[in-house]
This record gives structure tokens, sequence and C-alpha cells, in this order.
């Protein structure tokens, strides 16, 4: 069991990507899903991270704070970040499948950041509905 | 005999580890420095700032502008504490009418400004030229923001119809762009205004002191 | 679930080497990881306990290389194996595409690996994942030991407890020496790739 994007869809989520986030001086963002596969990763050109190991650990990471919420009667939390002296990392679920990760400097507030990416979450859930459904 | 002398030891010996343990402490607590009545009125617009830092909510941001409408009167006498109210007034405008179109520097801006704005009110000795100075720096940074925007509309394409593409953002008024220019420049004119004053009276101080 | 990116050629699949607690799983990528250091580019991830044991997972992507014009990334997990993890072995089983059983071969084991594969199953279920259908191999591990005189299970033995209705491939192994872990990996790649490959070519 697989599931596929073409150059066409994964054009368009980059696109979305870029103009909302990187271009607003987010420094990485990657889009991933929830067992831990890279759909598509930009960054700003600065700095390579090992985007494999992080996607492996941000879908555990999120998959754990989630089944945390779960015991504590959430139904799920609405902020996951994490704040470093220079960098910082943010999580958003997009869908049930699929996690939007950026990381950030202290130039960005969380709450501009925050904002962004909700936009950019509206953008990519049309674009990801359809395998959403077929996961199902 | 021996034993109640025994128990004697005992009871000392367990009243000086009590006395010990519930020993009053010596030293005088300091009490907090009385805080000056001016940062009283900053503390809700305080926790409003701390709140946008985290997530910006249409709710946050007209708390903050009606606060900025209520320090104003409250400080109406002092104008450099006004300017530094109508610059974060200008911002928190801004942000309104442009919410996630909003230049990022806007957020880190709103924020130093704040800090400074803090410091005045808080150190109620501190030398109205210092104060100048902080807010020149402020003003700086305001009108560098200012070209940052424009420069960021003059290349942007002009988008003839904005619904259809934009996403669904709570607030999309289409004239939002034409009300924050006309805004932005009222509060640079008012500000321009006291600057040139301010630094009128300056130079006629000097100008005092260096004859003297 | 398996992610093929059609603009970038590249497909990407998700193993996991489940088994009981002290099982041999992480010493598995541990040798993959060693033997072919000149074609892994990332390091290991591991999440380990104070004691060495996976607290949450180990990790290691593994570029198979071009194949039919596509590039395979295989990303090779383990759980942790001891009881009170299972909630975190249900998490990394999320998204599965072929799984290593990793049976620890000494006698004194054998009701851990049951409960293990019976652990799997459940865990799976709750993924509406089940062993019939999901490509999967047995490596039963330790073999090495039955020199120093351990007690160990019989082949026969284990196949009967494990592999009764599934009929799966088996390796007897040592992940320590590293008899077999190859041989392993090979199998479940091939597997797995060849259970998605309908749909891609």
């Amino acid at each position: 069991m697989s599931y596929t994007l073409d150059q066409k869809q994964l054009d368009k989520i980059e696109d979305v990507l870029k103009s909302e986030l990187i271009d607003n001086g987010v420094r990485c963002v990657f889009l991933i899903d929830m067992a831990g596969n890279i759909i598509t990763n930009l960054d700003n050109g600065e700095k390579q991270h090992d985007i494999y190991s992080l996607a492996a650990l941000a879908a555990g990471n999120f998959g754990a704070v989630s089944a945390m919420a779960k015991i504590i009667g959430e139904n799920e939390f609405s902020l996951l970040f994490h704040k470093g002296k220079k960098e910082n990392i943010h999580f958003n679920k997009i869908s049930s499948e699929f996690l939007l990760i950026t990381i950030f400097g202290n130039e960005i507030s969380l709450g501009f950041l925050r904002m962004k990416v909700a936009e950019s979450v509206e953008h990519l859930k049309g674009l990801l509905e359809p395998l959403s459904r077929e996961h199902l | 005999m021996a034993k109640s002398s025994k128990l004697d030891t005992l009871t000392s010996e367990l009243e000086n580890r009590l006395d010990e343990l519930f020993r009053e402490d010596v030293q005088p607590v300091e009490a907090p420095p009385p805080k000056s009545s001016s940062s009283q009125p900053l503390a809700e617009l305080k926790k409003i700032v701390l709140s946008i830092d985290w997530e910006i909510t249409h709710e946050a941001v007209e708390s903050f502008l009606a606060q900025i409408r209520l320090l104003k009167e409250v400080y109406q006498a002092d104008k450099i504490v006004t300017t530094f109210l109508q610059i974060l007034g200008s911002l928190g405008q801004y942000i309104k009418s442009n919410r996630s179109k909003a230049h990022p520097a806007t957020f880190s801006l709103l924020n130093s400004v704040f800090s400074r704005l803090e410091e005045i009110t808080n150190f109620s000795k501190m030398p109205e030229l210092t104060q100048r100075k902080l807010l020149q720096a402020e003003l700086a940074a305001y009108q560098q923001l200012r070209d940052k925007i424009s420069q960021r509309r003059a290349a942007d394409e002009p988008k003839p119809a904005p619904a259809a593409a934009e996403p669904a953002v709570p607030v999309a008024s289409p004239d939002s762009s034409v009300v924050t220019a006309e805004m932005l420049a009222q509060a640079m004119a008012d500000v321009k205004e006291f600057i040139r004053s301010e630094i009128a009276a300056l130079r006629r101080q000097i100008k005092i002191d260096a004859s003297r | 679930m398996a992610f093929v990116n059609l603009k970038n050629k590249l497909i990407q699949v998700k193993i996991v080497y489940y088994g009981p607690g002290r099982g041999g799983k992480t010493t598995n990528l541990e040798y993959i990881n060693r033997k072919f250091q000149h074609r892994i580019n990332s390091e290991m991830v591991t999440v380990k306990t104070h004691g060495d044991r996976t607290l949450f997972f180990d990790f290691l992507p593994f570029d198979v290389g071009l194949v039919n014009g596509y590039q395979i990334k295989i990303q090779l997990y383990t759980v942790p194996g001891q009881v009170k993890y299972d909630a975190t072995r249900r998490l990394v089983l999320r998204g599965v595409d072929g799984i290593v059983f990793v049976a620890d071969g000494m006698v004194v084991r054998r009701d851990t690996n049951i409960q293990s594969l019976r652990n799997l199953q459940e865990n799976l279920a709750s993924y509406k994942k089940n062993l019939r259908t999901l490509p999967w191999v047995l490596q039963y591990n330790k073999m090495d030991l039955r020199e120093q005189g351990i007690p160990m299970m019989p082949i026969e033995m284990l196949e009967q407890d494990l592999n009764l209705e599934f009929r799966r491939p088996y390796f007897p192994a040592s992940a320590l020496e590293g008899t077999n872990v190859v041989a392993t990996l090979k199998k479940i790649i091939t597997l797995t790739i060849a259970s998605i490959r309908e749909e891609l070519f």
C-alpha cells in the first residue's frame, strides 16, 4: 500500500510553503506524514539539517504528545512548540495524516508564525485532502 | 531520678532541635521597592503585548488598541510617552488591518517599543535627554519598518481581485491597504511634528547651556 | 504507508524491527549501521534509557539506490521491547510497510516471544493491519549462544510457536556477530517493495 503525489501537486505545495513561510523568514519547513515520511521540505539556504532524522523524531514526538493529550482527556493540544536559545520548532497538524514542521529563529514572533502557519494549512488541506480520504 | 534526668535531656534536646527547626529568620526581608504609580497602568498593556507574542487574535489586537487609547488619556501631559503610545497604536492598527500580511518585523518592533516605554515609565528619574534618545531610536526603527513595508508593497504585483485566491482569513477588507497607509502617514506626521519641536527646544537649551 | 514522490522519483518505505525486550532489534540496526557506514549518510538516531535500552525508537535511514528509475529510501526503525512501552510501540508502528520480528532464541524467552508476537498483532489491528497481509519475516536471534552452552530453542519449535499459521521466511541469526542480519534485511526490503510494486510500475 502506498500513496503518491505528482509533480504538479508537489509544486503547488512547495509554492505555498515558500511564499507563506520561507519568504517570511522561516528557516526551514517540512511537510511529513505521521509515519515519518517526508513529503517535501524547503529551507532558506542557510543551514542544512538532517531532515530524515528530524522527520522521524517529529512524527514520533507529535504522536507521543497526541497520545498524552488523550490520556489527560484532551482531544488534542492546540500548540506544540519548542523554544531554543536561537532556533525554535513548531508543529502543526494538517489533517489526521500530515504534519507541518517549521524551524525559525527569534526574529519571527511565535504569534506571527502561528498566523502564517494557519494560513498555509488552509491552503495545504485542500491540496492534501484527496490523499487523506485514500488513507481511510 | 536518673530516668527523669534522661527524659529532661531528651526533652531539652528535642526542644533545641525544634527551636532550630522553627527559628524565625533574623534578617528582615527587604520590602519590595514601591512601584511608581505609572507602572500600574502599563501592567495591562504588558499582558496584552505578551499574549500577542504567543498568539495574534482579533480580541488581543482590539484589547491592545483599547488599552493604548486609555493610556493616551492617562499620559496626555507627557509628550514622550504619548509619542511612544502613538507608535504602538500605529503598529497595532497596521496589524489589525493587515493580519497575516503584516511585515514580520512589526512584532519585534512592537516588543522593543513597548520595552523602551516600560523602561521610561518605571524609572521616573530618567533624564529627559535619555528618554528622547530612546524615543529617537525607536522612531528610526519605525521609519525603517515603514520603508520595508513600502518596498514590499512596490515589489508585489498589484492584485486585481483579492477575494478568490486568498485563504479564508477572518478580516479581509479590500480597502485595508489604503487605510493603513493613511494612518501610518498621519501617525508619522504627528510624530515628526513632535520631534521637530522637541529638537528645536533641545537646540535652544544647548545654546543656553553653551553660552553660560 | 509508503510514500512515492513522483517529482523526485523517490520512494520512502518504513520497516520496523519488532520483538521482545533485549531480543536484538537494536543490535541488528547497529550492525547494519557499522557495516554500511559508507552508504549511510546520517547518524543512527537512538532514543535510549540510561541503561542503554531503547526508550522510544532507533532510526536508521538506508538508501538502496536507484531501482527502475526510482530512488528507494528505507527507513529502519526498532521499537522498545519492554512491556511497559506498549503505547510507544504502537506509535512507531504507524504507517509501517514491512516488519522484521526478532525473536530471542533462548529457551527462557519462549513465552516472551509468543507474547510479543501477540502484542504485535494487537497493535497492527489498531491500524487495521494484520500479519496475514503485511510483508514480514522472522529472525531467530542469538544463535551464537548455543556454542556457549546456553539452552536455545530448536528452530522447529520456534517455527511452531511463531510461524505456523503464517509460513513466512525465517532466518536463524546472530545480530551480535552479524550472521544473517543482512540476509534478513535484504529479504524484508524485497518483500516490502514487491508489495507496493504494482502501484508503482
